[in-house]
């Protein structure tokens, strides 16, 4: 029985890889604003939302069964406390951050109306924090680091948040209110100043 | 308002989708995972020198618990490979 929560734990691991890169794409595109007549922009945000809570459901299966493993013993600290493990403690304390970090991005997410959009933003950004921290955790701790298809799996991953990263940062703000808005602070800015 | 149903079916239809390739991956990997690393189940002799605190390597060169796991009839068992 724990030989299958152990190989849960893994396939969970992967598949929350998967979801979260995915779920980052997504977020990335919609910032981007990336739309068409077959796909509206609310189906990026739509999508990248139902991804995130997809990724939760499957970082909590790989959580759960790590930690009821009889045979590892991590307990649930390990699983709140960062750097609390007696096994791999630097690579599963990334893990432990990371799995925080993206709570509380989506808890913030589901509140986002109580608490505003400035600080729902702010801690969106965290998004660029934990999805790296859990690439690491990946590689550092699992024990599939070096199988072909966990390696490809990162790969592809990697690339693909790389490529949509890459594709914002060269694509520049696609708000068609900056150029005014970016105007009438400078003549504000022109008017104040004596 | 019938775009917006149509795209809202669309979402639907694709948050589904994921769903279920999520759960057949989930499948598909861990049983890839145990093809690639199964882990070995070791006799008692192995526990008895886990069960004296110190670590011990097992075959596949990987790092044991200290603590062996117990199977149901009650004869100690060591797991190893990968994390185990």
């Amino acid at each position: 029985m724990d030989i299958l929560l152990w190989y849960t734990t893994r396939g969970a691991g992967a598949v929350t890889l998967v979801l979260l890169s995915g779920s980052v794409v997504l977020g990335i595109l919609s910032v981007l604003r990336v739309q068409s007549a077959a796909w509206p922009r609310f189906l990026t945000t739509g999508l990248h939302r139902n991804l995130a809570l997809m990724t939760l459901v499957f970082l909590a299966l790989h959580v759960v069964t790590a930690v009821v493993d009889p045979f590892t013993h991590l307990g649930w600290l390990t699983a709140v406390v960062p750097f609390s493990s007696y096994y791999r403690t630097l690579w599963l304390g990334l893990g432990t951050i990371a799995f925080e970090l993206l709570l509380a991005i989506v808890a913030t997410s589901l509140v986002r109306g109580f608490i505003g959009q400035a600080a729902w933003r702010w801690v969106h950004w965290l998004t660029y924090a934990a999805w790296p921290l859990g690439v690491v955790h990946g590689l550092g701790t699992g024990t599939d680091t070096w199988s072909p298809w966990f390696f490809a799996l990162t790969v592809i991953c990697v690339g693909a948040v790389a490529t949509a990263l890459v594709y914002r940062l060269v694509a520049g703000s696609p708000d068609p209110l900056t150029g005014p808005r970016a105007e009438f602070e400078a003549a504000v800015q022109r008017r104040e100043s004596p | 308002m019938q775009a917006r149903d149509v795209a809202l079916r669309q979402l639907n239809r694709l948050t589904t989708g994921i769903a279920l390739a999520a759960l057949a991956a989930l499948g598909v990997l861990s049983a890839i995972s145990a093809y690639t690393i199964p882990g070995t189940a070791t006799t008692s002799s192995t526990a008895a020198t886990a069960s004296t605190g110190a670590s011990s390597l097992t075959p596949s060169g990987l790092q044991s618990s200290s603590t062996p796991a117990t199977s149901s009839s009650g004869t100690p068992v060591a797991v190893s490979g990968g994390s185990h």
